[in-house]
C-alpha cells in the first residue's frame, strides 16, 4: 500500500491497517520489556485508543513511533508498575524420549535460573536481547524501536548474553 | 578480542559460513548455545491480532459515545463556572480603590505607586486604583491637594469640576464648593473642563470662584502656602476664606453684617487659632467672638 501524507489516521480502514501492521510488534516489545504482569495487551489497546483520539494530529508515517512512545510512557507513568515476570513454556516433551528423572530435574532447574537471570536484566538489555534471539529481529530494527543507535543495540545484546552466561553457566 | 568479535557477529547474524563453522567449534559457542536455544521458551504469548482489533473497535465506540462526551460536558461546565468566577474576581480585584482621607484640621501625604507625591490638605480625599496604575495614572480628588508627579505616562487628576492632566510636574488642585483652582508650579498642566481645554504653564494659576473664571501669572511661592501651615488668598471672596478657616480649625463660623463677596487678599495661620482670627478680621475691621469651643461669630461694624 503506497503511503500518502494526505491520508488521515481518522480513516477507519487506514487505522485498522495500522493496527494489523504494528499491534503484534508493539505487544512483543512491551512483553519482553515489562513482562506479562504489566498487561501488554491492554497497553497496546490504550496506545491505539490514544492514537485514535489524536488521529487528526498525527501523520500515518509517525504513527508507529507515536505508538511505541505512548505505550512505553504508559508503563513509566504507571506507579503500580510491576516487576517483570516472563513465563516460559517448556518445550513439549518428545513422545518417545527416555528422559531420566535427573535430566528432567536439571532441565527444570536450568530454566528457572535462566528465567530469574532474564528477569534481572535491565529492561533495555532484556528487550534488545529477546527481540534479537526470539523474534529474530535485526539489530537495526531493534535500534529503530528503541530509538537508539545500532551500536547501542549490539552492546546491549552482547552485555545481556554475558550476564546470562555468568548467571546460569555454572549449572 | 577475537571471541567478542565472533559473538557479536554471531548475534547480529553476520558471520560468514567459514567463520560460523570455526565459531561453532569453539568452547565459547557451547556455553551460549544452550542459553540461546532455551531462551525461545520465553517467547511472548500468542497475540491474536483480529481478536484484539475487535476489542479495540468496541473500546473506540465506547470512548466516543459514553465516556468522552459526558466528560467533556462536565469539564466545559466546570470551566465555564470557573471562568465566570475568575473574571468576576479579576474585575473586583482590579477595581479596588485605595483612598486616603483627611479630617478637618488634618493634613496628610502619600506616595502613589510610581513615587509621585500627594500632599493632602484638610477635609480632602484622594482615591486611585493601585492595580490599574501602570496602565492609567488616575487619581480622584475631592478637596485640595498638591501633586509632585513623577515623570512618566499621562497623569490625570479627576475632580467634579474637571480633569487635570500632566506628564510630570508640580501643581496644586483645589476643588471646593464654588471654588475650583489649579496652580502649576512646574511643567505644564492641562485642564479639561467639560469640552473646554485650558493649558496652564509653569507659575500660572487658573481658578473658578462662584462661576467667575480668572487666570493669574504672578506668584512667587514654590509650593502651596498650606504646606507651610498657612492659607493665603489673592482676591478671593471672603466667604471662601471663612470656609477654609472652618475646615482648618474644625469650627463653625457665623457672620453678622459681613459682606461675604468682598475680595480678600492675605493669609492666615494654621497653628494658632486666635492669631488666625485676627489675621482675617483685622484687615476688614471685623470683630469676633468665640461663643463656644467650636463656634465663632464675626460681626461687621454697625454704623
Amino acid at each position: 500500500m503506497p503511503k500518502k501524507s494526505q491520508e488521515n489516521i481518522c480513516d477507519e480502514k487506514l487505522f485498522n491497517n495500522l493496527f494489523k501492521k504494528h499491534a503484534k510488534e508493539i505487544h512483543d516489545f512491551l512483553y519482553y520489556k515489562y513482562g506479562a504482569d504489566n498487561y501488554p495487551k491492554d497497553l497496546v489497546q490504550d496506545a491505539f485508543i490514544k492514537l485514535w483520539n489524536n488521529c487528526e494530529k498525527i501523520v500515518p508515517e509517525k504513527a508507529r513511533s507515536f505508538l511505541f512512545t505512548v505505550a512505553n510512557n504508559q508503563v513509566l507513568n504507571d506507579l503500580s508498575k510491576k516487576k517483570t515476570v516472563l513465563k516460559y513454556q517448556l518445550e513439549k516433551p518428545k513422545r518417545h524420549t527416555i528422559e531420566s528423572p535427573e535430566y528432567v530435574m536439571e532441565e527444570k532447574e536450568f530454566m528457572e535460573s535462566l528465567q530469574a537471570a532474564i528477569e534481572e536484566l535491565s529492561e533495555e538489555q532484556r528487550v534488545a536481547f529477546l527481540l534479537n534471539r526470539i523474534e529474530g529481529k535485526k539489530h537495526q530494527e531493534i535500534a529503530d524501536m528503541l530509538g537508539i543507535s545500532r551500536k547501542g543495540v549490539e552492546k546491549r545484546i552482547y552485555t545481556a548474553l554475558g550476564i546470562l552466561k555468568e548467571k546460569v553457566g555454572k549449572i | 578480542m577475537e571471541v567478542e568479535y565472533y559473538i557479536k557477529k554471531w548475534l547480529a547474524g553476520e558471520l560468514s559460513e567459514d567463520e560460523k563453522k570455526t565459531f561453532e567449534k569453539s568452547s565459547e559457542y557451547q556455553s551460549i548455545k544452550k542459553i540461546s536455544s532455551s531462551v525461545h521458551s520465553f517467547k511472548a504469548p500468542e497475540y491474536d491480532v483480529s481478536e484484539e482489533l475487535e476489542k479495540l473497535r468496541l473500546k473506540k465506540a465506547k470512548a466516543a459515545k459514553v465516556v468522552h462526551i459526558p466528560w467533556m460536558k462536565h469539564l466545559l461546565r466546570t470551566a465555564a463556572v470557573l471562568t465566570g468566577i475568575l473574571i468576576g474576581y479579576f474585575f473586583l480585584y482590579i477595581n479596588i480603590s485605595t483612598s486616603v482621607q483627611t479630617l478637618a484640621g488634618e493634613k496628610s501625604q502619600l506616595l502613589l505607586p510610581d513615587s509621585s507625591q500627594v500632599m493632602l490638605n484638610t477635609l480632602s480625599e484622594v482615591s486611585f486604583k493601585e492595580r490599574k496604575w501602570e496602565n492609567s495614572r488616575q487619581v480622584k480628588l475631592n478637596g485640595e491637594a498638591f501633586f509632585k508627579v513623577a515623570k512618566g505616562s499621562k497623569f490625570d487628576v479627576i475632580t467634579t469640576s474637571g480633569i487635570i492632566s500632566v506628564l510630570g510636574t508640580q501643581f496644586n488642585v483645589k476643588n471646593r464648593i464654588k471654588h475650583f483652582e489649579v496652580i502649576c508650579y512646574e511643567g505644564l498642566v492641562e485642564i479639561q473642563l467639560g469640552d473646554k481645554l485650558v493649558q496652564l504653564p509653569s507659575k500660572h494659576s487658573y481658578r473658578i470662584i462662584n462661576d467667575v473664571i480668572s487666570e493669574s501669572d504672578s506668584f512667587e511661592e514654590q509650593v502651596p502656602s498650606w504646606l507651610n501651615n498657612e492659607s493665603s488668598f489673592q482676591s478671593v471672596p471672603f466667604g471662601q476664606v471663612i470656609k477654609e478657616f472652618e475646615r482648618q480649625y474644625d469650627v463653625t463660623v457665623t457672620t453678622n453684617k459681613v459682606n461675604l463677596d468682598q475680595l480678600f487678599t492675605g493669609r492666615f495661620d494654621h497653628t494658632d487659632q486666635t492669631l488666625a482670627i485676627q489675621e482675617i478680621t483685622v484687615p476688614l475691621n471685623l470683630s469676633y467672638e468665640i461663643v463656644e469651643k467650636h463656634h465663632i461669630i464675626l460681626s461687621g461694624e454697625v454704623d
